[in-house]
């Protein structure tokens, strides 16, 4: 029986949106707690060194500066979920330029920023290396010398195979390959990323941080301060001024507790734009040398790709390096796949997570390459890539599941009529002038949580009734600012009956919600959702059976919506809530207080699939890019809120075209300095830079998920660079390789190919 | 300890008193000492928008308004907006046609946009780009929020 669905569906406006226009949400920047202090870090001027010595004496002593903190009280070495302790607390050296040295907490930020000027640091200065290819050399200078764990700066190293790659080259009739390079890129929140912790006088710690995770977070801290979990409280305000990973798992909670603790005060730290930009984890840069085999008639035989990822100083990105793999298996039917792929340590900032993160680097090399491929055979490159595409049905080698649903094909369909599609060249840069248009396209999928059969991704849940019949609803995880509260409130109200208005969502504290895992990796409306879908449809039951007691009618034989129990069939004659909770019988015995929990296990894989196709105008005297239409057609299960799924998909796509056009984040090649850690000068696109923006949402609803939901917070993002770059491609025949595609970069591939 | 200087300026159209550093900007008195959050701090460099209030009737980054320049002004935040409880048709806008995500840029970009139709209420789509032009938002990729400020305007399609 088809579910008859009235609030999931609906587009609805944002729960929040109206504290938003009025400035009345409260961001953590915007707390202030009774003799709050501020804190500065002090950031080295290095990019490698260790601290032979220290001396605070000079800052301690200046008015106003409560606490100064450096490795010797910050050199806390514990086991967090990820990634490397050193980066969480303050060691005695230094890995890249931006490093914690030591920090102040101070009675504004003014005395504090002055005391960093006064803390006298001895640095013995160490050969440092800032290219992924010289890091893995032996000779180079070594990041991390302490962990015998790593071979020199390679951290990762991982070979995935399926089937002969060397018998599928073979087999080819053209074997076409590549060699493509991404850049440093910075998730550009707008609200930089902010923190405050206060101590009561039993020892127990409250933390307010605009993160992406709340429960990990407090484990972190509870391993760290060797305390029980129900002695840190930590919260994530309500509202997040955007994550798009770049608030996962930020890097400097460890140092503010400690000021804090040390100061006997609470302790506020607010990241300047500079320090977002530089200090913050980035996207890494990435190496793909690819290379492809087809037959004659576009079938795809043999991939193989090696990838070098940049993991910077400290390595949260570096599952990157393995992860990556999957990208290779997720999209098109091909039997021989070689992966082999590197995470490189270097002195430079460190990675992390970011929109479709694992998936955006290597789906440029790939789209690209199978772009240049269909035309290098004479297909069209949008059936070259369904020919090969999976359907329902195959198995994905990755974690050897079905795919249970795809909106491929109608993705492609309907992407290449919006675009416009039989306008492109036919022949990539034949057409002649010196402005010149052209049409690319690439596809992408993505799933991060479960890409293995032996990840788990679980959500929580728990609903509150009051006697009035409202509801709250409690989750682990927060909102970044992309509508997970009206999500969830959607789903919750749908499943109970219930309206919508009348559910509040509390989320994110570790003392009153239940576990949740992260707002990250498009996890949420599947995971969490599924638990909030559970819990809702037990709260349900329990009305319903309340109500079956009093009206003396079978439980099978009610229903509730908007509110109300009523017999099937009967609407209008029926029980509210608050009727059901006040009834003396129920409320004498307390049976109206009704509390109920679920708990989640996302039963497979359900990967979305989508497309991404863009029109550009290019220069080819000046190198300048236009882009002047963008189409994401995305296969996104149902669209729970359609108008926060366009939402998602028109954001993705100022970042995936600044991913494609403009965003880098520059180093100085001698010092590892920062050379663009501004707006002014990292260039995020704005409201006149954008191109008409057309957004297709694809509904193949999937069997196997909460209502049919695919995750898409971070989709379309992924294909957006290669859509843009393979529309250059066939506006001028010219074969860029090199993210961003700046004038430079595009001169230099125009004169190859006059060259050839 | 740095000399204070006292300053008189019109927030929201009341007379207030403020004691400044000479270093503090706008932004910092409106947030730090009048308690109006509503106008964000996103760079400091006048790059980003999220600071942006109305100043003797134009939109201008508060980050870089010297405090002691505000001396005499009239200025607008985002808090004036909202009057008897209703939502101002901007407000309203933002929230029908989604244009709020992290909400991180919407005081900025709506006080930017109500610059814009107090001196000019029926604005191209160009003009409306324009205006938001030193308004950065990550999240929303600046369509719906161009749809909102063109539906207040009465241009919309
Ligand atoms: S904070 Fe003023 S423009 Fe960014
Ligand atoms: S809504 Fe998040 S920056 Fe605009």
């Amino acid at each position: 029986m088809v579910e008859e669905l009235t609030i999931v569906g609906r587009s609805v406006a944002m729960k929040g949106s109206g504290e938003k226009v009025t400035g009345t949400a409260e961001y953590t920047v915007d707390m202030k707690l009774p003799g709050m202090l501020y804190a500065k870090i002090l950031r080295s001027p290095h990019a490698h060194a260790n601290i032979r010595g220290i001396d605070t004496s000079r800052a301690e002593a200046l008015p106003g500066v409560r606490a100064v903190i450096t490795h010797e009280e910050a050199k806390i070495l514990y086991k967090v979920t990820h990634g490397s302790a050193r980066e969480y607390g303050i060691d005695d050296r230094v890995r890249y330029h931006g490093d914690k040295v030591a920090a102040v907490a101070a009675v504004s930020e003014e005395v504090a920023e002055e005391a960093l000027g006064f803390i006298d640091v001895d640095y013995e200065v160490l050969p440092a290396v800032f290219d992924m290819e010289e890091a893995m050399r032996a000779d180079a200078p070594v990041v991390h010398p302490e962990r015998d764990d790593v071979d020199g700066n390679i951290l990762e190293h991982s070979v995935q195979e399926w089937g002969d790659v060397e018998k599928g080259f073979k087999e080819a009739d053209h074997v076409f390959e590549n060699r493509f390079t991404t850049q440093r890129v910075c998730h550009s929140a707008l609200e930089p990323h902010a923190m405050v912790a206060s101590w009561d006088g039993d020892g127990n710690l409250t933390m307010w941080s605009s993160e992406q995770t709340a429960f990990m977070i407090r484990d972190s801290l509870a391993e760290a301060f060797q305390m029980p979990r129900s002695k840190i409280r930590f919260i994530v305000p309500p509202h997040v001024g955007g994550g798009f990973g770049g608030k996962y798992e930020s890097a400097e909670k460890i140092v503010v507790a400690l000021l804090a603790r040390k100061a006997g005060r609470p302790v506020m730290l607010r990241l300047s734009r500079e320090e977002v930009f530089h200090t913050t984890r980035t996207r890494s840069p990435c190496i793909f040398e690819t290379k492809t085999g087809v037959k004659e008639d576009g079938t795809l035989v043999a991939r193989e790709v090696r990838a070098i990822v940049d993991v910077g100083a400290y390595a949260w990105g570096a599952i990157m390096a393995s992860r990556a793999a999957s990208y290779m298996t997720l999209l098109y039917r091909c039997p021989n796949i070689r992966y082999v792929g590197y995470g490189v340590y270097t002195n430079t900032p460190p990675s992390g997570a970011m929109r479709g993160f694992t998936s955006t680097p290597i789906h440029y090399a790939m789209e690209s390459e199978l772009e240049e491929i269909a035309y290098a055979i004479g297909m069209d490159p949008t059936e070259f890539r369904l020919k090969n595409a999976l359907n329902v049905g195959d198995i994905i080698p990755i974690n050897s599941k079905p795919v249970t649903s795809s909106g491929l094909r109608e993705a492609v369909i309907k992407g290449r009529e919006a675009i416009g599609w039989e306008r492109r060249q036919r022949v990539p840069g034949s057409e002649g002038g010196v402005k010149r248009r052209g049409i690319g396209m690439a596809c992408y999928s993505h799933y991060a949580p479960m890409l293995k059969s032996t990840e788990r991704s679980v959500g929580n849940a728990v609903l509150k009734i009051n006697v009035d019949g409202s509801f709250h609803l409690l989750l682990g995880v927060p909102d970044i600012g992309q509508g997970l509260r009206t999500i969830m409130a959607q789903i919750a109200a749908e499943a109970l009956g219930g309206r919508l208005d009348e559910i509040s969502v509390t989320l994110a504290d570790t003392s009153v919600t239940p576990w949740g895992t992260t707002t990250a990796a498009s996890r949420s409306t599947q995971e969490t959702g599924g638990a909030v879908k559970m819990a809702a449809g037990r709260m349900k039951g329990r009305l319903l059976e309340l109500a079956s007691d009093i009206m003396g009618i079978p439980v099978e034989r009610l229903d509730a919506k908007d509110g109300v129990v009523f017999a099937k069939g009967v609407p209008e004659q029926g029980l509210t809530f608050k009727d059901i909770l006040n009834h003396p019988d129920v409320f004498q015995s307390g049976e109206n207080v009704i509390v109920t929990k679920a708990t989640y296990n996302v039963p497979t894989f359900i990967p979305p699939y989508g497309t991404a196709f863009a029109d550009v105008e290019v220069d080819t005297e000046t190198g300048q890019v236009r882009v002047l239409k963008m189409v994401a057609a995305s296969d996104v299960g149902r669209a729970i809120n359609p108008q926060s799924v366009e939402g998602q998909l028109e954001g993705g796509m100022q970042m995936g075209i600044g991913y494609a056009l403009t965003e880098v984040l520059r180093l100085h090649p001698e010092t590892g300095a920062p050379l663009n850690n501004s707006f002014m000068d990292y260039k995020v696109l704005r409201a006149g830079d954008m191109p008409e923006m057309e957004v297709i949402i694809v509904e193949p609803v999937d069997p196997n998920s909460v209502y049919g939901t695919k995750g898409i917070g971070e989709m379309s993002v992924i294909p957006m660079a290669p859509a843009v770059r393979n529309a250059i491609y066939n506006a001028t025949g010219a074969r860029v390789h090199d993210l961003p595609i700046t004038p430079e970069v595009l001169l230099k591939a125009l004169r190859e190919k006059e060259k050839c | 300890m740095v000399e204070k200087m006292r300053i008189v300026l019109r927030v929201n159209g009341e007379p207030r008193e403020v004691y400044v550093e000479p270093g503090w900007t706008l932004l910092r008195v409106l947030r730090e000492d009048l308690g109006l959050t509503g106008a964000k701090h996103g760079c400091g460099n006048g790059e980003c928008g999220a600071c942006t209030v109305i100043m003797d009737g134009k939109a201008v980054p508060s980050c870089l308004v010297l405090a002691a320049s505000a001396q005499g002004k009239e200025i607008e935040t985002i808090e004036s907006l909202q009057t008897g409880g209703e939502h101002h048709p901007l407000q309203r806008a933002f929230i029908e046609h989604g244009a709020v995500q992290c909400g991180f840029c919407t005081p900025g970009m709506i006080m930017s946009a109500k610059a814009l139709l107090d001196g000019n209420p029926d604005p191209s789509e160009e003009e409306v780009r324009e205006a938001l032009q030193g308004n950065l938002c990550r999240c929303t990729g600046y369509k719906k929020i161009v749809e909102a400020v063109m539906s207040v305007s009465g241009r919309e399609g």
